[in-house]
């Protein structure tokens, strides 16, 4: 279960006002945001980076603060970002990925098989295309087990085919009983994958909906009410 | 410690690309070739060697009298030490030559005559040294450059290992596979050198062992830098940051402290005035001679009086004119104090002054032998004056009888080496401290 309470973040301007949401197990909660700030600003304090916070997140009853054990949250976090080096290969990114995640047996081979890793080894990272490496970024991601996900955007100009191959992957999580907190800009996808919709504005978390509710609404009103810059 | 050789392995595999692979070959041909290059200019200087003695004893069979023997002199060459093959160019001194005779004029000097005048100038890159530091550098600032490069990449390793694992994990494998790639250099080179029939005492291997320490030192502050400007945010910034860490450490501050030495060293007595001053001393004697035995000749020299004067003045006017070199000497050897203490505090300088020593082609060669001119010089008035006025035998007895015309320079370390060690390392700690600081916000989206 991902807990956040009363957050809040203040740079130049309060970035998050009081930001409270709570995430159960099965379920995804897509925290929808204008800005990217905002999006990134909650990757940071999840990722122990960001430490000039107010309020408390808790991931599985374990605070997440900059001192606390990294090792003790039961957390995976998946970006879309695509800076990697372009002459790693593959397979050499897989022995490191088996080597220091802890990862059982055969959970790495149900990878393995998944990824077509024997036939993408040999290549380097910069001959995967983008659709390839999000889903290589994502199985890997799978491949911690954990039971709470932060995923950021990775649908994100993704083809059909990736995303209906993300919706099982989403599905399987949440009958394994897993907490996704889904970070997007994107209000026409969101629906499809989320149990509950949050809309920040500003850093203010203003509306939460059930994703059923908001597949009945009129999505483009949504959209110019929350998330246009104008808005 | 698992976690290390996961890391390890990786980064061994980024590091040996096919790119860098070429790379580094072409480090180790151009390191190897400049060995050569050395070896044969120490080879050619032991030939040098061989020519200077012969001629140095054909010389003294010419002379007819003691007197000839004295106007002329002998002549000394420095003769460096079979190391400095792998500090030809970047030393301070080349092939000097010294002349004592009997007059009050010490000669050390370089020729430009002949083949001399097309020999490599000093002071550049062309040596082993130089490319450890040109090329070495800009090696592995690009290292350092590209292990943080890639943010997204290095987010995802850091979501297994967390940021200080990780940091050190990539940090430590890149560092240990730089110094193996380093040392691994080296005794390739030292292989090459002995291939080539060259010896190496166990003291100047000892010395070699030093210069390595305090490259691999200077190479970890290249590569830190290199890390510093490779987690820069804008990736065009940190590549702006590189070139110009490069030109600072390798060409400006080396410049900007020889030009702080060199202006600095204008306060040394000039040359001329020592030897106006040498002069007066003399003419002084000339004078008093002239005075109480009314003009030298032979016969009033060979007689008591004329010989109490030569005492005379062997006791006084001579122990004063070598007085003023050794003076000079002095004076030198604080500049050079000033220059080994301000050294040390850039890691560039520090790995200079270290070759030039270790080299043995460096300052404190030339002020030994500087001081081994002069003893040299003393003992040699001493045989002419005795010649000339006490044995004044028909026959030219040669002063050389040996090599103690040949000046064996050894390598040494540069005063205040501890020193300048511990600032370097300084250095490496805080430029550690730094970049992890970086790369701790750089992770930040």
């Amino acid at each position: 279960m991902i807990e956040i309470k009363a957050l809040y973040l203040k740079k130049k301007i309060p970035e998050i006002s009081e930001l409270t949401l709570r995430v159960m197990g099965g379920e995804i909660y897509v925290l929808l945001s204008s800005g990217e700030n905002v999006l990134h600003h909650l990757v940071n304090i999840f990722g122990g980076l960001e430490t000039d916070f107010r309020g408390s997140i808790r991931v599985d009853g374990h605070g997440v603060t900059a001192g606390a054990d990294r090792t003790q949250i039961d957390l995976t976090y998946v970006d879309r970002g695509g800076d990697w080096p372009p002459t790693v290969k593959i397979k050499h990114l897989v022995a490191f990925i088996k080597r220091s995640g802890r990862i059982p047996e055969d959970d790495f081979e149900e990878f393995k098989l998944r990824m077509n890793v024997d036939q993408i080894s040999h290549l380097r990272v910069g001959d995967l295309n983008e659709v390839e490496r999000r889903r290589f970024l994502f199985a890997v991601a799978r491949l911690r087990n954990t039971r709470n996900y932060l995923i950021h955007d990775l649908a994100k100009g993704m083809p059909i085919d990736f995303i209906l191959e993300f919706k099982d992957h989403l599905r399987e999580m949440k009958a394994a009983g897993c907490s996704v907190l889904y970070l997007s800009n994107d209000v026409f996808f969101a629906p499809e994958i989320g149990d509950l919709i949050g809309f920040m504005r500003k850093g203010k978390l203003l509306l939460e909906l059930k994703g059923a509710k908001v597949r009945r609404m009129d999505l483009k009103e949504l959209y110019f009410r929350f998330l246009t810059e104008e808005a | 410690m698992k976690k290390f050789f996961t890391v390890f392995s990786l980064e061994a595999r980024r590091i040996f690309g096919f790119r860098n692979t070429l790379i580094y070959l072409l480090f180790v041909v151009l390191s190897l070739y400049f060995v050569q290059t050395g070896i044969h200019r120490h080879k050619e200087q032991i030939d040098l060697k061989a020519q200077f003695k012969e001629i140095e004893q054909r010389k003294v069979g010419q002379y007819a009298t003691f007197g000839q023997y004295g106007a002329y002199g002998i002549r000394l060459l420095f003769f460096a030490s079979p190391l400095s093959a792998f500090f030809i160019n970047s030393s301070v001194i080349s092939e000097i030559t010294a002349k004592v005779d009997s007059g009050e004029i010490l000669y050390i000097y370089n020729s430009f005559k002949g083949r001399a005048l097309f020999s490599e100038k000093l002071g550049g890159f062309k040596d082993f040294s130089g490319i450890v530091l040109l090329f070495g550098s800009l090696l592995v600032l690009y290292l350092g450059f590209e292990a943080f490069l890639y943010k997204d990449y290095v987010r995802l390793l850091s979501g297994f290992l967390g940021p200080l694992r990780l940091f050190a994990s990539v940090i430590l494998s890149r560092l240990f596979l730089l110094i193996l790639f380093f040392v691994g250099i080296v005794l390739m080179s030292v292989f090459w050198f002995h291939l080539n029939g060259m010896e190496m005492a166990p003291s100047d291997f000892q010395l070699l062992l030093f210069y390595v320490l305090v490259a691999i030192v200077m190479l970890l502050c290249f590569f830190l830098l290199g890390c510093f400007s490779g987690i820069m945010k804008s990736r065009y910034l940190g590549f702006v940051l590189l070139i110009l860490f490069w030109f600072v450490f390798v060409f400006l501050v080396p410049g900007v402290m020889r030009s702080i030495i060199s202006n600095r060293a204008d306060n040394i007595t000039s040359t001329y005035r020592l030897e106006l001053r040498k002069l007066q001393l003399l003419m002084d004697f000339e004078h008093e001679v002239r005075q109480k035995m009314g003009g030298y000749t032979k016969e009033r020299g060979h007689s008591r009086a004329g010989r109490e004067m030569m005492e005379k003045f062997w006791n006084n006017g001579f122990r004063q004119i070598l007085d003023r070199e050794r003076e000079l000497a002095l004076e030198m050897n604080r500049h050079i104090d000033f220059f080994t203490r301000i050294s040390t505090l850039c890691p560039t300088m520090f790995y200079l002054s270290t070759a030039n020593e270790v080299s043995s082609k460096g300052y404190q060669n030339f002020i030994a032998f500087y001081a081994y001119i002069l003893e040299l010089k003393k003992k040699f008035v001493r045989f002419y004056l005795d010649h000339r006025l006490y044995i004044q035998s028909s026959q030219i007895v040669p002063f050389i009888t040996g090599e103690e015309n040949i000046f064996y320079a050894r390598g040494r370390l540069p005063p205040h080496f501890g020193t300048g060690l511990l600032v370097s390392f300084l250095y490496v700690l805080c430029l550690v401290v730094l970049a992890y600081r970086k790369f701790r916000r750089s992770l930040i989206k």
